[in-house]
């Protein structure tokens, strides 16, 4: 059997869609094979070419493997060769679609293969590909069974969809999500971490992402924006030399959280407050596991981890945009440093940066508290210092360069200096980093790379408090554009990219509200407001509706010719007038009957000398007209014009008839 | 045509079952697949997927009963004689009230699959069903149903006729040797006849006259002469034949089997019936007194039709038949004896 044209070169645009979206995460060779296989059947399809013979098949499904394997060899994940042998295995298939039901079977699995893309786009852009390819699936299910004109496919396609539309939305918003049954296996990606915010700390390293305007994160408050906003995402206990990183402990954690996770593990998070605000943060999913949060943020999310570091974690690097509900303030527990964190906190490498060293003992000579000593310390850097994106690369006594050489430095260098400096004071001290401030869009921040910073944060008087010099340098170099930091001239071209990049913005933020980033606690509210409770009956309402046009459009859909539907009601009217109608009558076979009965004569003899009535003689020579023209109705060929002509004579002749044959015996 | 009034129906809410096919049930297990795949990994577009394939396939379990509702699908049967291994032609005309049926097709185990075909009022519909040989053919349970539009769910009633047809034997060309039959309507042997074998013919009966050749002539009968002399092919006539009646049994075609020996009766008795020939049928059991017309034939037709298969028929049985018969003619043969013959 031929399978429909149609139907082939949509799935053939569905697969070959779903491989460019796939793009970098196939085996180049692989992807090429099976995009010559499809590009092969859809010539077939079209009559260009013969159907390629079993060897050629062969050839194109040891190739295609070779690849794949080749491909895994040199270093590729297990799930991007997973996904390339999904795809060439689909594209064989395609050539050995012999009849319907081979076809609706690679119809189901190219359904399936067109939702692989989503595990690496989740971008507004997307969209079109979510509207587009189920309905090209739909559509190539209906070309292959049904054997219809592009205009009733459209119909038909339009019916389903309107009525499954709305099923859609009661679906997604009103049916309950139960938990993951499964763990996530690691990343398709590699653990690539481009957010900038990683596991090591340097200094010299953080101005190339200051100066990148990526989308790091949204957060989204259910109620006032705070007009300070530091969102932290990761603290630096462990200091080697001008290096940090997280504590032992801390990666000790993440560490059992990947592998042995055991929820006795678990560090105690903050406790709820009474009237905490809610917010909620969407990170953009670029291979790192920190979330940024405001400082002492209590979450219930069981999907992250709190370190003692006050910050969250997800057990794998996320590479697809995530959602975190938080709660803020919340109450920490005892938080307190002591053991190995402690020592982690204070330690120092003693024979760096003496100078330093000097300028702190002299500090600690005045017996001062440890409150007015951190204070202290802080004013250092009140007057006389800079703040730059180039300062230059510093040495390993960085914090003696920067305090009584260059004088100029950038968050980074100040946050290290001054933990070095509380530490050298015996005051525990980390290193945070993450975000602050962000662009207010109505009621969410925008967090961009450039909002990329980082502070210190000292224990002191039994609690943590945060001490970021850079304020004091340049209010405006925390949290605004780049271009404003460094004073770039504005270019008024650009007007029409910022409108662009709004509109942008805007949809993008929705879509993450409302369609990637819309979980179980999403639903839940939504749900639970009467308004949303309302919209979904309008919802449901608007399904059954389209339920009923269905079955009001399926039947003009169906409708039958005006003249079998004439015919038909003229049939029952004289049926009514005591004629009889049977089973499979038409018109022809009606009039020999009405003949038969009025004149006794066996057989229409068109000449004959009929014995009946001037009515009756009438009633037959217009029945015979009629059925003569129904003929013509049916199935001569004619212009629209002349159609509809004898059609009004066609019904001017039934009425004539039935008139006739009320007033006959 | 015969109309199985027995059997025709509406469709109703009751009398449609709606079921997903085969593809139907893999599309499911994808979908199902897809949703937890989507809900487990908190990926919302693989979810919307998944949902928006579900929603279709709900709605479209509702487009493919509509199709087929009020609808009525009456089945015919062909009038005509249907012979053995030719297959029972089966008509069936649908009767929508203003709507098209897309992808139509009607099966039963005797059938062969039908691509489907999109019907309106008053279209007909063919159907061949395979016979199992001549005898009584009853009509399978027949199962109407569309996958229309997307393939994934059937909707189908079923149309189950109480009806039986009449399978006539397959017919065999041959030549074949009626015998003489002086039984009178009343089967009763008429008086002083005199008992002619026509392959026995004796030269001292009077000869009436000639005739042409029929087919099923006896041999023996045949004017040698007058075909030497160039007159064609002729026959004797004598008129000691007082019976103008001959009959066909066993001895009348030459047979390897049993059946072929039905089919070769079937031939004969269509042959004589078509000549306008008195004759009846001698055979299995079957003992039909002469007479002609369409009736006649069609009654000798059915007879052959309803006799036992040959499977069915004891072997021993069929050898005391035989020697039944061989006795019945030395019986004959001693009062041929007596006769005047």
């Amino acid at each position: 059997m031929i399978v429909a044209t149609k139907a082939m070169l949509l799935m053939g645009a569905i697969f070959s869609l779903a491989v460019i979206f796939l793009g970098a995460h196939l085996s180049y060779l692989a992807a090429t094979v099976a995009l010559v296989a499809v590009i092969m059947r859809i010539l077939v399809a079209l009559d260009f070419m013969a159907p390629p013979s079993r060897r050629v098949v062969r050839a194109l499904s040891i190739v295609g493997l070779i690849a794949i394997a080749i491909f895994k060899i040199l270093g590729g994940a297990w799930g991007d060769a997973s996904v390339s042998l999904l795809i060439l295995g689909c594209a064989l298939k395609f050539l050995e679609i012999n009849n319907k039901r081979d076809a609706l079977v690679q119809c189901t699995a190219i359904f399936f293969l067109s939702s692989v893309p989503y595990i690496f786009h989740y971008e507004v852009y997307i969209a079109l590909y979510l509207l587009l390819v189920p309905l090209m699936s739909l559509w190539s299910y209906l070309a292959i069974s049904a054997n219809l004109s592009i205009k009733q496919e459209v119909k038909i396609l339009g019916l389903l969809t309107s009525c499954a539309i709305p099923l859609v939305l009661v679906l997604f918003i009103g049916l309950p999500r139960p938990a993951g049954l499964w763990s996530l296996p690691q990343s398709l990606n590699k653990n690539i971490d481009v957010s900038g915010i990683s596991e090591e700390f340097s200094p010299n390293e953080v101005s190339s992402l200051v100066r990148r305007g990526d989308l790091a994160a949204r957060v989204i408050f259910d109620g006032n924006i705070p007009n300070i906003r530091y969102f932290k995402a990761v603290t630096y206990e462990f200091n080697a030399g001008s290096r940090w990183y997280p504590s032992r402990s801390s990666r000790d954690y993440q560490m059992r959280l990947r592998y042995m996770y055991r929820p006795k593990d678990e560090v105690t998070r903050p406790f709820k407050k009474a009237n905490a605000q809610k917010y909620r943060v969407m990170v953009e999913g670029r291979g790192s596991q920190f979330i940024p949060a405001l400082s002492e943020s209590y979450s219930t999310d069981k999907s992250i981890f709190y370190l003692k570091g006050g910050t969250y974690v997800t057990r794998e690097a996320f590479s697809s945009r995530l959602a975190v509900d938080f709660e803020y303030p919340g109450t920490i527990g005892d938080d307190e440093p002591t053991g190995a964190y402690l020592r982690e906190l204070l330690f120092v490498h003693p024979k760096q940066n003496l100078r330093t060293w000097d300028l702190v003992s002299k500090l600690e000579e005045q017996n001062l508290t440890q409150k007015e000593l951190a204070n202290k310390i802080f004013m250092t850097f009140a007057t006389g210092y800079k703040y730059t994106l180039e300062p230059g690369s510093y040495g390993s006594n960085a914090v003696d360069e920067l305090i009584f050489e260059r004088k100029q430095g950038f968050c980074g260098h100040y946050a290290h200096a001054l933990a070095v400096m509380f530490r050298m004071a015996k005051i525990p001290a980390r290193i945070a980093g993450g975000y602050v401030g962000g662009k207010v869009n109505t009621n969410y921040v925008i967090l961009r790379d450039f909002d990329a910073h980082a502070w210190t944060e000292a224990y002191i008087d039994g609690k943590w408090q945060r001490f970021d010099v850079v304020p004091m340098l340049n209010s405006n170099a925390v949290g605004r554009d780049i271009e404003e930091v460094l004073q770039a001239p504005h270019n008024p071209s650009m007007k029409f990219t910022e409108i662009l990049a709004q509109v942008r913005e805007y949809l993008d933020y929705h879509w993450s509200v409302w369609v990637i980033n819309f979980n179980e606690e999403s639903r839940l509210s939504f749900v639970k407001s009467g308004l949303n409770i309302l919209v979904l009956v309008l919802v449901i309402l608007g399904f059954c509706w389209g339920l009923y046009v269905i079955g009001l459009y399926h039947r003009r859909l169906n409708k039958a010719d005006i003249e079998v539907e004439l015919t038909l009601k003229f049939f029952k009217n004289m049926q009514k007038l005591g004629y009889e109608i049977q089973t499979g009558d038409d018109l022809w076979r009606f009039y020999e009957r009405v003949y038969v009965q009025i004149t006794g004569v066996q057989g229409v003899e068109l000449n004959q000398d009929l014995k009946c009535s001037e009515n009756e003689n009438q009633l037959l020579l217009q029945l015979r007209e009629a059925a003569m023209i129904y003929d013509q109705l049916r199935y001569a060929f004619r212009s629209s014009k002349e159609q509809k002509e004898l059609r009004q004579k066609y019904i001017i002749l039934l009425e004539k008839i039935l008139h006739l044959a009320k007033s006959s015996p | 045509m015969q109309i199985l009034e027995s059997c025709d129906q509406k469709t109703t809410i009751h009398n449609i079952y709606v079921y997903p096919t085969k593809v139907g049930w893999i599309y499911i297990v994808a979908v199902l697949v897809m949703w937890l795949f989507g809900v487990n990994y908190d990926n919302n577009l693989v979810l919307l997927t998944a949902l928006f394939g579900g929603s279709c396939f709900l709605v479209s379990i509702f487009l493919t009963w509509s199709n087929l509702r009020d609808i009525s699908i009456f089945p015919y049967v062909s009038s005509h004689e249907v012979r053995a291994n030719e297959g029972v032609p089966m008509y069936f005309s649908v009767q929508s009230s203003d709507k098209v049926v897309y992808g139509v097709r009607i099966a039963s185990n005797l059938s062969q699959a039908m691509a489907p075909m999109d019907v309106a009022h008053g279209s007909k519909i063919s159907l061949l069903c395979q016979d199992l040989g001549r005898g009584i053919f009853r009509l399978p349970r027949f199962k109407i149903y569309s996958d229309f539009p997307l393939g994934l769910i059937r909707a189908a009633f079923y149309v189950e006729a109480n009806e039986v047809v009449t399978i006539f034997p397959r017919v065999i060309p041959c030549e074949f040797l009626p015998q003489k039959d002086f039984r009178n309507f009343n089967g009763r042997r008429k008086e002083h006849a005199t008992q002619t074998n026509s392959l026995n013919a004796r030269a001292d009966a009077e000869l009436s006259g000639l005739r042409k050749y029929q087919a099923g002539d006896s041999l023996n009968l045949i004017a040698w002469k007058q075909l030497a002399k160039g007159r064609g092919l002729m026959v004797r006539e004598f008129s000691a034949d007082t019976s103008s009646c001959v009959k066909l049994n066993e001895t009348s075609v030459r047979a390897r089997h049993y059946e072929e020996q039905i089919s070769m009766l079937a031939h004969a008795v269509n042959a004589l019936s078509a000549r306008g020939v008195m004759f009846g049928l001698e055979f299995a059991g079957i003992n039909v007194l002469p007479n002609k017309g369409e009736r006649h034939r069609l009654s000798l037709q059915k007879a052959l039709a309803l006799l036992p298969k040959f499977e069915d028929v004891d072997a021993l049985s069929l050898n005391n038949e035989k020697t039944n018969f061989t006795s019945t003619k030395l019986h004959l043969g001693r009062e041929f004896k007596g006769g005047k013959l």
